[in-house]
């Protein structure tokens, strides 16, 4: 299969002593519900790993299952060779959760100051402040935050421990452009220090521009998984771009082989498996003006794989 | 665990509406019961002392248990989820959040005891008032744990119901609003197993210069390791749902 496939240049088989995370045939469900199904996935130490599905994928149920906060139906889950429970007790996990709010009448240097003081090796307040980028904030309440401002606390609250895995829920979801970019620098000046990084988005450019690894999931299943690039190729999509003809681009999606249309800047792209089926179709039907074929981008394979519209990603 | 405890302190003092309204009632019900009875100067003193005891642990079993709806919103921020994945025990953050309901129950014991002193002219000896300021607060340990326990189990909408309700079902059956004495015979039975009937029994007894008995203080006991024990447990499931 095209998760098999994948595998090899990411983790070719071989087993660390001790792997960040290994979940060995997890299954979860809720009542009739099946959340995850048999998922195999190993995280050697030191990788950054984005976990890329639409709403619903089981991608919020895999953290909660990798940090302990659930547990299994079957299979199994390990954090450094021990459960999750066990390493959370020894100060190796740190994580931004979804859906949480910072509860009020504490300033947010109060906060990371308690933080910090439940790790055994915590990072200093003045780098804290520094790589979150909070340094002007530290007296304010932490009700007072803007939501910008709270995805930085929380940020800050998952790295105060300088845990070993880092697990970040879809964490720029409540974010601007600019924060984004912000962020994700902050994320991978964290994980160039050689922690472990795993993070969950719908997001793909986030996953293409700051993973070293893609594990594409949707309806609890694993659909690929390697770097960007491997998962990129995984797909044979391809793009088929054309100048929008005169009468719209409405018919464009019924064109034999087309799986979505997006319209940009006067230009349709149609993304598909068979750009010779499509080029041929736009030929008998006259559209065929200023024509590019492009291999596929990540967004494209993503919208493959996981049979998603381009509506489906924000 | 410390760091804990201090933040935890923090939060507490930065509520004063909380900590106010924990005075409110009790201090206006003693001082209209109080004037309610007649009498001679002396059984006006034993009304007075009674009554204050009655009122003082009223208002602190109120503020004890109330502190458990503070963790109901800390359940619904995901607090809970995010100190369950730091190094930080569960049994610790049981310890540190009872700690905290005791002492906004501190406020009402003083208040209602300075009151006593002050306008119902309440006379003991020093070593009294210690005795029976320091009771009635280390006597709130099981019910700031049942509020916990309330707190982490109960669903959001129902936890302030079930808190309120409890809060006065034990205030009445416990003797704290009228002496058990006056109940019936199967009424006053039912009390003497009731917490706060002990509770506030033990610091009455001091009050009085007798010794507590061993019966009161044994079911007083008995419910704090039963509250403990439900509060530890009622944590450990609140961590593991989402709301």
């Amino acid at each position: 299969m095209l998760n098999e496939a994948l595998r090899g240049p990411v983790d070719a088989g071989h087993r660390a002593a001790a792997d960040a995370v290994v979940f060995t045939g997890v299954s979860k469900s809720y009542g009739p519900v099946r959340a995850i199904q048999d998922l195999d996935l190993t995280i050697p130490c030191g990788q950054t790993v984005a976990l890329l599905g639409p709403n619903g994928a089981g991608k919020s149920t895999t953290i909660n299952l990798m940090l302990g906060l659930f547990t299994p139906d079957r299979g199994r889950i390990e954090l450094f060779g021990g459960t999750p429970a066990a390493a959370s007790t020894a100060g190796r996990v740190g994580a931004m959760l979804q859906e949480t709010r910072l509860v009020p009448r504490v300033t947010v240097g109060e906060l990371l100051d308690f933080v910090r003081g439940l790790y055994p090796r915590p990072m200093p307040t003045a780098d804290l402040l520094r790589v979150a980028n909070l340094r002007d904030l530290a007296g304010r309440r932490l009700e007072k935050l803007s939501g910008g401002q709270s995805q930085r606390v929380k940020f800050a609250v998952a790295i105060a421990g300088r845990p070993d895995l880092l697990v970040l829920d879809e964490p720029t979801a409540a974010m601007d452009v600019e924060s984004r970019h912000e962020f994700w620098a902050s994320m991978r000046r964290y994980s160039r220090e050689g922690h472990t990084v795993l993070f969950s988005t719908h997001y793909v450019e986030e996953a293409d521009e700051s993973a070293d690894r893609v594990v594409v999931i949707a309806d609890g299943r694993i659909l690929a998984d390697g770097t960007p690039a491997a998962v990129r190729r995984a797909s044979s999509a391809q793009t088929v771009a054309i100048a929008v003809p005169r009468d719209g681009a409405a018919g464009l999606t019924r064109l034999p082989g087309v799986t979505t249309v997006e319209v940009r800047a006067e230009r349709a792209y149609l993304t598909t498996t068979d750009p010779d089926a499509v080029v041929l179709a736009l030929v008998e039907r006259g559209l065929l003006r200023e024509v590019e074929v492009r291999g596929a981008r990540l967004e494209d394979a993503y919208l493959t794989l996981t049979g998603a519209t381009a509506e489906g990603i924000h | 665990m410390l760091g804990y405890l201090s933040i935890e302190i923090r939060r507490l003092l930065r509520s004063p509406g909380y900590l106010m309204s924990s005075l409110a009632m009790p201090l206006v019900m003693y001082l209209v019961i109080t004037n309610v009875y007649g009498g001679s100067p002396a059984d006006r003193h034993d009304t007075a002392v009674y009554l204050m005891i009655s009122m003082a642990g009223f208002g602190a079993v109120g503020a004890a248990l109330t502190n458990g709806l503070s963790v109901v919103a800390d359940r619904s921020y995901g607090w809970l989820r995010q100190l369950l994945i730091t190094p930080l025990r569960p049994g610790k953050v049981v310890v540190v959040r009872g700690l905290t309901g005791m002492l906004a129950a501190l406020p009402a014991i003083l208040a209602v005891c300075v009151l006593g002193g002050l306008i119902n002219g309440v006379r003991l000896p020093l070593d009294h008032w210690f005795a029976v300021v320091g009771l009635l607060w280390l006597g709130t340990a099981p019910f700031a744990l049942l509020g916990l326990g309330i707190g982490y189990l109960v669903s959001t909408q129902a936890a302030q119901p079930v808190t309120m309700l409890l809060n006065l079902s034990m205030s009445i059956l416990g003797g704290l609003w009228m002496p058990a004495s006056v109940f019936p015979a199967t009424l006053r039975a039912v009390s003497q197993f009731v917490p706060t009937f002990g509770y506030a029994e033990i610091s009455r007894q001091i009050a009085f210069n007798a010794m507590p008995h061993g019966a009161d203080v044994a079911v007083l006991a008995a419910w704090f390791v039963v509250f403990a024990g439900l509060a530890t447990v009622a944590y450990r499931r609140a961590g593991r749902r989402t709301v």
